[in-house]
């Protein structure tokens, strides 16, 4: 669809009584645009990735511009959310929308995508319904059902971990999603065992090199984690409850040779029915990151250090070394302000002066701790404007040389929300290798995927990127050793996709 | 989302008997029952100090419909909370998970309240006066 063509379609965005200002501001542009067919402003490229979004995507067979490397074959997963409106009602936060789950199988020399929405118990009420019936993380619905539990609210639009025939869609507060791999198909609610029904199986799964799968769970205000060891095809080893301060929203995580790691930020829970979940959450000014080592053992805690305050999603790798442990983490703006700046982009708002500026405190650094004095302490990594840390999942809980993240350039404007560019931090040779994609993109997490055989850091780096002036998607394949010389092969879809968050590339028996 | 005290509440089976010195009736309609899935278990709290720790009234439902009315007769006048799970198991228990967090249906007395979590005596208190009343609790 032709830009033209989803100016039109701007009766998805609801011109009607029921919608807040904001989104109100945001569509007159809109119109305004389409009478005068005047460039996109950049404000409003982020937002318009989520109009004239079909309920999905059947099979779609695209050619790559150059065949693909013989090794790299296989499928690359996506989730992210799609559905920010329904009837008359609207959500407001990128992290609201009911999730669509899209797959890529690479092979040869094209690709063919489908996505699928997840139908989680409330997308199908609402699907009859024809509108919201819950809140949303971030969208407070002044009529809202009750939330008895946290499930009420799954919208399943973060990741996926795909297990042989099935994929999981994952979300972070509920329970994972099964779909049928090769069609996407929604089978059901995932439940690894009575204990844990219904407790959240978080968005950031991470697989070990001895076949371990971890992750954890939580419940905002319940002041305690519940670990899943499972096997790789995801069979339930063991689960453990800790008890941790900190639990009210834990994004992700790390796993070394004998530590689970989790970096809790001091952010607080204060339940109340008028605003939404985000609303919720504050920031204690004066509380600590609490960093807890977990024995993989016995799944107790085994250390404990504390840090000055920051905020992070999430981790790239971490190990350890020696006596110390490494831990990459990728800094966020502070919470509020990126709240903010979410919303502002969702409703295709100039971004504050202020939002701008705490973009900068978006960068890498490197946490370690030294377990012989139970210290801690944080040197920066060579990376700005940056978030969505990738590297070689092989190497997983080992050191890794190279740790790959999506950066904003300087020049891109600063109305656009998101980041233009692939970059590539190479430890032995302290260096950054950049690629740009024009000012007119938004990129989305490029994905490592490993060279059978190869050294570690060998391999490919594939990822889509949102192209707002002309309304398409694209996804591109690079040698992650050679990051700056651009893609070595390109695929553009005939249409555009919602910007989302997390994928999995598995590669083909 | 605290459900941890959920479980007292909905379990709780201590009989506190009523004084008869008025003649109220609270009629509760139950709806959205899974049909065939076990008792239903009522608890009836008569305070704030008492809720989800000691119930006044508790009855048992059979889920033979998707909606059901009970009558509770005799109650003084006052205030009052319902809260109620359906006992699919037949272990006489609310089944919850590692998080506490229910696995079996449930519901409470929220008229409509919006409520993130386990409810607080605010979000499901109502009144019984002389001439009795009518609650709809929708099952979870
Ligand atoms: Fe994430």
């Amino acid at each position: 669809m032709n830009r033209r063509q989803l100016l039109k379609s701007l009766g998805l965005l609801g011109l009607n009584a029921g919608i807040a200002s904001n989104t109100a501001a945001f569509a007159s542009e809109l119109v305004k645009l389409s009478k005068t067919n005047a460039p996109l402003s950049p404000e409003l490229a982020f937002s318009s990735s989520f109009l004239s979004i079909p309920e999905s995507y059947e099979p779609t067979r695209v050619k790559f511009d150059r065949a693909l490397p013989s090794d790299l074959r296989g499928t690359l997963f996506r989730n992210g959310p799609a559905k920010m409106q329904r009837g008359d009602t609207q959500y407001h936060h990128w992290f609201d929308g009911d999730g669509m789950v899209h797959s890529f199988d690479l092979h040869g020399s094209e690709l063919v995508h489908r996505a699928k929405m997840v139908q989680t118990t409330k997308l199908i009420e609402e699907k009859s319904a024809g509108r919201f019936l819950r809140d949303g993380f971030g969208t407070h619905l002044s009529d809202a059902l009750p939330v008895l539990k946290p499930d009420d609210l799954n919208v399943a639009n973060i990741s996926v971990l795909p297990l042989g025939e099935e994929v999981l869609a994952l979300w972070e507060a509920g329970s994972a999603w099964r779909l049928d791999a090769k069609t996407l198909d929604t089978l059901g609610r995932k439940v690894f065992s009575p204990e844990t029904d219904g407790v959240s199986f978080s968005a950031h799964p991470r697989m070990d090199p001895d076949g371990h799968l971890w992750n954890f769970g939580y419940l905002s205000g319940a002041g305690k984690l519940v670990i899943y060891d499972m096997s790789a095809t995801g069979e339930l080893n063991r689960t453990q409850v800790i008890d941790a301060t900190h639990t009210n929203m834990v994004h992700d995580f790390a796993v070394t040779e004998r530590f689970i790691v989790f970096v809790l930020m001091p952010i607080t829970f204060e339940g109340r029915h008028d605003v939404s979940f985000a609303d919720m959450l504050g920031w204690d000014e004066d509380g600590s990151v609490e960093i807890l080592l977990v024995d993989k053992a016995t799944l107790n805690v085994q250390h404990r250090f504390e840090l000055p305050p920051f905020f992070a999603f999430h981790f790239g790798n971490a190990w350890e070394d020696g006596k110390q442990l490494r831990i990459e983490v990728a800094t966020s703006e502070p919470w509020k302000e990126f709240n903010t700046s979410v919303k502002n982009a969702v409703a295709g708002k100039l971004p504050t002066r202020a939002e701008i500026e705490s973009r900068d405190l978006a960068k890498a650094q490197e946490i370690i701790l030294d377990l012989d004095t139970k210290t801690a302490r944080s040197e920066t990594l060579p990376f700005s404007r940056a978030e969505f840390p990738s590297f070689d999942p092989r190497f997983a809980g080992y050191r890794t040389q190279s740790l790959s993240m999506l950066t904003r350039t300087q020049d891109l404007p600063d109305a656009v929300f998101g980041f233009n560019q692939i970059s590539r931090f190479d430890r032995k040779q302290d260096s950054v290798a950049n690629w740009t994609y024009g000012n007119n993109f938004i990129a989305e997490e490029h994905v490592f995927v490993p060279k059978t055989g190869a050294k570690e850091g060998s391999g490919w780096l594939v990822g889509t990127a949102f192209d707002w002036e002309n309304s398409k998607t694209t996804l591109s394949v690079f040698n992650a050793e050679a990051v700056q010389d651009g893609p070595i092969s390109t695929c553009n879809l005939p249409y555009h996709l919602p910007l989302g968050f997390h994928g999995k590339f598995v590669k083909a028996a | 989302m605290k459900h941890l005290t959920l479980k007292a509440a909905l379990t709780c089976s201590t009989l506190v008997f009523a004084s008869i010195s008025s003649a109220a009736t609270l009629t509760l309609n139950l709806e959205n029952i899974q049909v065939n899935n076990g008792e239903i278990r009522i608890a009836v709290f008569n305070s704030a100090q008492t809720f989800t720790k000691k119930a006044s009234h508790v009855m048992g439902v059979a889920s033979l419909k998707e909606s059901v009315s009970v009558t509770f007769d005799n109650i003084p006048v006052g205030e009052y909370a319902v809260m109620l799970f359906q006992d699919a198991n037949g272990n006489e228990d609310l089944d919850t998970n590692l998080l506490g967090i229910p696995n079996e249906p449930w519901g409470a007395s929220l008229n409509g309240t919006r409520v993130f979590g386990a409810p607080k005596w605010a979000d499901v208190m109502f009144e019984v006066p002389e001439d009795g009343t009518q609650i709809t609790v929708s099952m979870n």
